[in-house]
């Protein structure tokens, strides 16, 4: 890689240095370690035996499994709208209202808070006698059930209740996206007498691109690893059918001891983020 | 100002670095234990830099005795208070005079990995609790749980602890682990809302739909189900025992099939049940809890700890306002009990091994068991004293051979791999999503695989 | 772009309160339940008003069951540490693959951002087995290790891609009037970067703050564990103490939010040339 080993050459590579000594030997050691599992039967006690690739044979035959791959998409396609198009438009909204400062705080204060606070605000609100029973009163007697025991709706039970706590950061990304903007070749845009919508789609979002590629990526990824608040809430259940990969994942290793089916699963989620992420980040890498 | 920004950012790295440093040398706890650990682990740290091996890291522990504390992993504490623990514990160091250090594992993953990766190293904890069937087996045949036999003969079987909970920990003739806690599975019912319309204890199990109908018909759900994903056998195992213990035996060891007419048969007795809407759906247990101490749902399938449980948060009293029954039998016979018990194992590799024994030896002794019931509602042995009528008579009837029958849950009396597929079934069953021959047949070809039919 | 119209302000002003009001109504009954009692909570309903003051023996009951203060110290050591240390390292990242002349940008900018990618519970047993290989299993060191770490790769990635904004004359310039490439760092892009930079130490620190996993893993003596650790080992069953208890513990991260809140709208002044 290096080509001579005079200092100056060797220099820049310092600056990435401890960060990719830290990557390493944190994950990818352990992504190593998980890739190394998905080819054994372990169950985390006993001797490793090799199994070759039952254990991805076996995941792709299990009914469970392919319930777990549709809910992360709809994980996946939820996050695009909640978690981009949501808090883009709230930061436009805030920016634009007359107290942007303290709505920006309202907005924000959920995702101060741990996510153990929102899972038991959210498990009261959504138990039996929160909003069940609230729409009982406006007389939908229907609604007045648990939520989250109902196969499938739980999960947009879950995702729309995700929005509370999931707003804020990628809304505070925006906000200083947006300040930061250059005012100038909105001006020009104005006196060529563009209106409101065309403002954003041909001036604005083209030069928010780079915040707009952090959201977007950060949260696929997230989405894709969607864990806590399923965990909190539904625990995958009822009969897995709220399951996402991460839960899978979960389940399989820590719950039912088949710690090389847990890890198959990790590698195929891996596998998936990786090709999504990496056409997204050779984009933005073409483009300099 | 950016000199100013940048100075701030040097100050905190300098802070950071000082409570670094700290930390790493001689701990900023102030706390004795705390700093001896650290030193302890900064000098393997050290070590293991240099090129030092284990057995440097053996030297180090040798040289800190245990001095009569034994390390206690307890992955089954949710739900209970430090005042509850503390005076617990505190009776077990006056009794043995060990000191236990309860370290609390609230998460499966967390507790999984730290014992995978302890159990063989002599830091593994002395005692610690575990889940019986294929679990304790997994740690059984690997070698890492001591044999309890001696213990049990000594003094766990001489203070009222019953066969079957030894039977639960045997493998190959020997038990390997005694018991943390015995819980038998009952019905508890809202005492206020039996008496209002009347109902009493059903003796036969034509008289328990008859209280069911008559709650139903006065806007009471009867029955609660909780979503729990592995709650799904509470019933299914309370309905086939109903019926025939020995049916129930049979479909736990694979001898009789899913698809037998007898457990079609009961299975339709449920699905009927379940159509009359003498079941709420299956909710969340947060939810079950209010509803039954609310009136709106008047029974649940529970372990009788639960007493204690809606005491504390609902105020709920034992004999007034809540009290228990067990289901009875459908051809009028022995009625049966289902127990589960939660397993207190010593680790082979521990270097605390030969005190945690010792401490084994007098943890079943009155004192210490009295102290479980009265701050748990654990009913480990026969000779505690229970004050509440309600609890005394369940105690009673798991005594009582002629007309009971004690008999291990479904969760570890089946093989896990077919285990976890049934709960599935089972929950997709109550939530009216498959139909009784629908579900039979498909678990049936599970089991197929499974028992190798 | 501030050239809204009266009606148009006056209509997003009113949709903004009710969503306000909607956001908030939560902690307003987090806030009320926290003085229930726990029997009180149990059976009355959620949206119910207290019928006396609780509150302070919930305090109590707090005091008496978990070790919430420690643990909060722990995690104001390790969120702090680690989120510092992150924002460093990774910005010094950021700065190289977007600006400086290493060969292969990508490849690192991916090895970097896989930190983020792969599910993080596959993390739990090699590192708990590492850890205890080294002697850093429940230790303060291993915690701040283990946070710097996992908190790197979201810091580099939003920063290098602030850093790609920013013009390559800016540094040019600097470097004519002899500036290092460290010199132009410190006094040009960290400057610039402060609303970024603000917001992934925000974040970043909630992040750690908020950790239950990694915290209840790799530790194990009430001196180490982290606040949220410490906080899971309540009776789940005394909803408002656990309350309670759970707003108390947030209370750093507000007011950290509070405390950066000025920075994350400070615009640049010369960027986008």
């Amino acid at each position: 890689m290096f080509k001579s080993f005079s200092f100056k050459k060797y220099k820049d590579y310092l600056y990435i240095a401890p960060a990719v000594i830290f990557i390493t030997v944190f994950f990818i050691s352990s992504i190593i370690y998980a890739f190394r599992l998905s080819f054994f039967e372990w169950d985390g006690f006993s001797d490793m035996k090799f199994v070759g690739l039952d254990n991805y044979i076996k995941l792709f035959r299990d009914k469970n499994f392919l319930t777990s791959v549709m809910n992360t998409v709809i994980w996946v396609a939820s996050s695009l709208v909640l978690s981009l198009a949501m808090p883009l438009l709230f930061a436009i909204l805030i920016i634009k209202s007359s107290w942007s400062g303290g709505f920006k705080n309202i907005f924000y204060f959920p995702s101060a808070l741990s996510g153990t606070v929102g899972g038991l605000l959210m498990t009261s609100i959504l138990s039996i006698y929160g909003l069940p029973k609230i729409m009982g009163i406006l007389g939908f007697p229907e609604l007045v059930r648990d939520w989250l025991s109902i196969p499938y709706a739980n999960t947009f039970v879950m995702i729309v209740s995700g929005i509370w706590q999931g707003l804020g950061l990628n809304m505070l990304l925006f906000i200083s996206g947006l300040k930061s903007l250059d005012s100038s070749p909105i001006e020009a845009a104005r006196i060529e007498g563009a209106n409101t919508l065309q403002m954003y789609t041909k001036v604005v979002f083209p030069l928010m691109k780079n915040t707009i590629v952090v959201v977007l990526l950060m949260s696929l990824v997230n989405s894709f690893k969607t864990f806590d608040n399923i965990w909190i809430m539904t625990k995958g259940g009822p009969y897995r059918t709220s399951e996402t990969l991460a839960l899978t994942m979960y389940q399989e290793s820590f719950i039912r001891n088949d710690f090389g089916r847990g890890a198959a699963v990790a590698i195929v989620l891996t596998v998936v983020v990786v090709f999504v992420s990496y056409f997204n980040i050779r984009n933005s890498f073409k483009e300099e | 100002m950016s000199m100013k920004r940048v100075t701030a950012l040097l100050l905190s790295v300098v802070v950071a670095a000082g409570a670094l440093a700290g930390c790493g040398n001689s701990g900023s706890a102030g706390n004795g234990d705390a700093q001896t650990e650290n030193t302890e682990n900064n000098a393997q740290d050290a070590e293991a830099q240099d090129g030092g091996s284990q057995e440097a890291d053996a030297g180090t522990d040798e040289a800190a005795p245990s001095g009569g504390t034994i390390e206690f992993w307890n992955d089954k504490m949710a739900n209970i208070e430090q005042a509850s623990l503390d005076a617990v514990f505190g009776t077990v160091q006056s009794v043995s005079g060990y000191t236990l250090d309860m370290i609390p594992y609230p998460d499966t993953a967390s507790y999984q990995t730290a014992m995978q990766q302890t159990i063989r190293d002599e830091k593994a904890p002395g005692l610690f609790t575990w889940w019986s069937g294929s679990q304790l087996q997994t740690l059984v045949e690997n070698g890492l749980v001591e044999d309890l036999t001696s213990v049990w003969e000594s003094s766990i079987y001489s203070a009222g602890v019953s066969q079957g909970v030894a039977d639960a920990f045997t493998f190959d003739g020997k038990v390997y682990a005694a018991p943390w806690s015995v819980l038998y599975n009952v019905v508890l019912y809202n005492k206020t809302v039996f008496d209002q319309y009347g109902l009493k204890e059903p003796e036969t199990f034509d008289e328990f739909l008859q209280v069911c109908e008559t709650l139903k018909s006065n806007g009471v759900t009867p029955i609660a189900l909780k979503s729990d994903s592995w709650a799904g056998f509470i019933w299914f195992q309370a309905l086939l025992a109903a019926k025939d213990v020995e049916l129930y035996k049979g479909i736990c060891d694979g001898s009789i099939k899913y698809t037998d007419p007898r457990v079609v048969e009961v299975m339709e007795v449920w699905k009927e049940m379940l159509d009359k809407d003498y079941f709420s759906v299956p909710i969340d247990w947060s939810d079950v809890r209010p509803s039954f101490a609310k009136g709106e749902v008047a029974m649940m399938l529970e372990p009788h700890v639960e007493f204690t449980g809606m005491k504390k948060d609902f105020d709920m009293v034992e004999g007034e306002s809540i009290d228990a029954f067990v289901v009875p039998a459908m051809d009028g016979g022995k009625k049966t009990i289902f127990f589960e018990a939660a397993p207190l194992c010593v680790s082979t590799s521990s270097a605390q091994k030969e005190d945690a024994m010792k401490v084994l030896e007098s943890w079943y002794s009155e004192d210490i068991q009295n102290m479980f019931h009265e701050e748990f509602g654990y009913t480990n042995t026969s000779k505690i004293n229970v004050d509440t009528p309600v609890v005394q008579e369940i105690l009673d009837a798991t005594a009582d051979a002629d007309n009971y029958q004690l008999v291990l849950r479904f969760y570890e009396s089946t093989p896990d791999k077919l285990r976890d597929f049934v709960l599935d079934e089972l929950m997709r069953f109550q939530l009216k999503n498959a139909s009784v021959e629908d579900m039979l047949n498909t678990i049936q070809a599970e089991a197929d695989t499974v028992f190798g039919n | 772009m501030d050239r809204t119209s009266k009606k148009n302000r006056t209509i997003i002003n009113c949709v903004l309160g009710v969503l306000a009001v909607v956001w908030f109504l939560p902690v307003v009954f987090a806030v009320l339940n926290m003085f229930k009692g726990q029997v009180e909570y149990n059976m009355g309903s959620f949206w119910a008003l207290p019928e006396g003051n609780e509150f302070m023996a919930n305090v109590n009951y707090i005091k008496d069951n978990a070790k919430i203060f420690q643990g909060m110290l722990s995690s104001l050591l390790y969120a702090t540490c680690g989120a510092v240390f992150a924002v460093i390292l990774g910005t010094m990242a950021a700065y190289a693959i977007a600006h400086l002349k290493i060969r292969h940008r990508m490849f690192w900018f991916m090895v970097i951002y896989s930190g983020t990618i792969f599910p993080f519970q596959i993390y739990l047993i090699p590192i708990f087995s590492g850890y205890a290989k080294v002697g850093l299993y429940d230790t303060r060191l291993g915690m701040i290790l283990f946070y710097t770490a996992i908190c790197i790769p979201f810091v580099m990635f939003v920063l290098r891609n602030f850093f790609t904004g920013i013009s390559k004359e800016i540094c040019e310039s600097a470097k004519l009037d002899g500036a290092s490439d460290f010199q132009v760092l410190v006094r040009i892009f960290v400057p610039m970067a402060r609303a970024p930079i603000s917001v992934v130490l925000l974040s970043q620190f909630t992040f750690c703050w908020n950790d239950l996993m990694f915290g209840l893993t790799f530790t194990k003596s009430k001196e180490i564990k982290p606040v949220m650790a410490s906080l899971s080992l309540m009776n789940t069953g005394h909803a408002p103490a656990m309350l309670t208890a759970c707003l108390a513990a947030s209370l750093p991260t507000i007011l950290f939010f509070i405390f950066l809140n000025k920075n994350f709208e400070a615009g640049f002044a010369y960027t986008g040339k």
